[in-house]
């Protein structure tokens, strides 16, 4: 979507015109998703935090002004939902039903290499501790950088560092990189 | 063989994705609805605070009991009963309790010491005249009695009477003295005699004309200190102890009543009172 798009789209929600949300919607719903999982980190909660987005998008139409590009506003929006939605919801841990659980941390390398052809990049991360999992989404999923997370999680930035360190060295032993 | 992680994991999230739009459009409806309640909401509340709701009644209309709420515009008040609100309040407040309590003590006061002062000085003149009064009638009757009878006895009786109403005029509180002595020019009764020295005191002048100078209270009583402006030379009573009075000198006096305009021009008889005090005693005489 070009910017001149996009930029038709806020005039027909200011018009009070759905179909002006629907085409953004189509558009983004998979970026904007990934990014609000990547920090929220648990499906449900994901999905709420997005449809909060679309619903704030819609109302906020009135008074928004797009002075970079349009793609890189809505990632700053959903990032900073997203953020919201972990800091209010700090005290509850975050179970995450999409990288399914149960699943054994792979430790011997013997099994490691019998079953890496064989493991999907969820079987990786539910490897991975929870904090790691965090970490990692972040960076991948959100495209956050190193300091952006910190602030995010209110964790000192060696921490995040190390966290993702040590992910990165259990998902390379299972064949990812 | 690597597998990329980052191509990997956003294609497993985007292979779940929910389809989320008919939530965010039923959110979007609620979130219009509510704003429009809220607009509406308000716009009530303006009205709200343009009426007021004076009464409800209930009626009945066929067999359905029906709510009627009878509501009235407010009522704005005039721009002259906004002015002059306030300024009837402060009236009340401040001028009207001022005025009246500057009434009240003043004539509160001065009525209540005049009447005191009238009244002990008029209890003792009330009580004699009453006498008087009655002796009179008394010798009224005897003479209108007698007339038939007896002209010597007639008389005798109303010398009789009548010294006993001249004997009145010796009455100090009276200060009859001066009509006693043909005083034509002090009329009216402007002072009193010491009654306990009344039969001591000694007339000096009985016509001077002065001017009280300074007045002040001591242990005999109220004083004063009078320039004498004018002696009539006539009314000079010569007297051993004294030489006569000229205008220009200085006497002071203790005077009876502060009724009178105390730093003032007054005609005054002047008495010596030598058992006690050696003082002298001025007695004005007020012209009515």
């Amino acid at each position: 979507m070009t910017q001149e798009q996009f930029a038709d789209c806020i005039t027909r929600i200011k018009a009070k015109d759905k179909s002006g949300l629907k085409e953004i919607y189509d558009e983004y719903l998979g970026y904007i998703y990934s990014i609000i999982y990547g920090i929220v980190n648990q499906k449900e909660n994901a999905e709420d935090v997005t449809q909060d987005f679309f619903v704030k998008l819609f109302s906020m139409a009135e008074t928004m002004e797009i002075r970079e590009s349009h793609k890189t506003f809505l990632a700053t929006v959903a990032r900073n939902m997203a953020i919201d939605f972990v800091r209010k919801n700090s005290r509850q841990v975050p179970v995450d039903d999409f990288i399914e659980e149960g699943i054994e941390p792979v430790a011997n390398d013997a099994v490691e290499d019998t079953v890496i052809g064989d493991m999907t990049v969820t079987e990786a991360l539910a490897s991975l501790s929870e904090n790691e999992r965090q970490v990692v989404s972040m960076k991948i999923l959100s495209d956050m950088t190193f300091n952006e997370i910190a602030e995010a999680l209110k964790t000192p930035m060696g921490t995040i560092t190390w966290r993702y360190r040590e992910a990165m060295k259990k998902l390379r032993r299972l064949g990812y990189e | 063989m690597s597998k990329d992680l980052t191509k990997e994991y956003k294609e497993a999230v985007m292979n779940d994705l929910p389809d989320l739009w008919g939530r965010i459009e039923a959110a979007i409806d609620a979130q219009e609805n509510e704003k429009n309640n809220e607009i509406k909401s308000e716009t009530v509340k303006k009205e709200e605070t343009e009426t007021i709701k004076t009464e409800s009644n209930i009626k009945l209309v066929g067999n359905e009991t029906v709510k009627e709420t009878v509501i009235k515009k407010k009522r704005r008040m005039p721009v002259w009963l906004v002015t002059a609100v306030p300024f009837a309040a402060i009236l009340l407040v401040v001028i009207v309790p001022l005025s009246l309590f500057g009434l009240l003590s003043a004539g509160g006061a001065k009525s209540s010491e005049s009447y005191s002062a009238a009244m002990s000085d008029c209890a003792p003149m009330a009580a004699e005249i009453t006498t008087c009064d009655e002796q009179t009638e008394m010798a009224y009757d005897a003479v209108s009695n007698m007339t038939d009878s007896s002209d010597s006895l007639t008389y005798k009786s109303a010398d009789m009477d009548l010294t006993g109403i001249n004997s009145l005029q010796n009455y100090p509180n009276t200060n009859v003295e001066a009509a006693v002595d043909g005083n034509s020019e002090s009329e009216g009764v402007g002072g009193r005699v010491p009654s306990s020295s009344s039969e001591e005191e000694i007339l000096v002048n009985e016509a001077l004309l002065v001017k009280v100078d300074f007045f002040y209270e001591n242990e005999h009583g109220k004083m004063a200190d009078l320039i004498i402006l004018e002696v009539n030379s006539d009314s000079n009573i010569p007297y051993s102890g004294f030489e006569p009075y000229k205008a220009g000198q200085s006497v002071t006096a203790r005077i009876d009543d502060y009724d009178y305009k105390l730093y003032g021009e007054y005609e005054v008889s002047l008495y010596f009172v030598p058992d006690k005090t050696n003082e002298f005693w001025a007695v004005y005489h007020i012209e009515e």
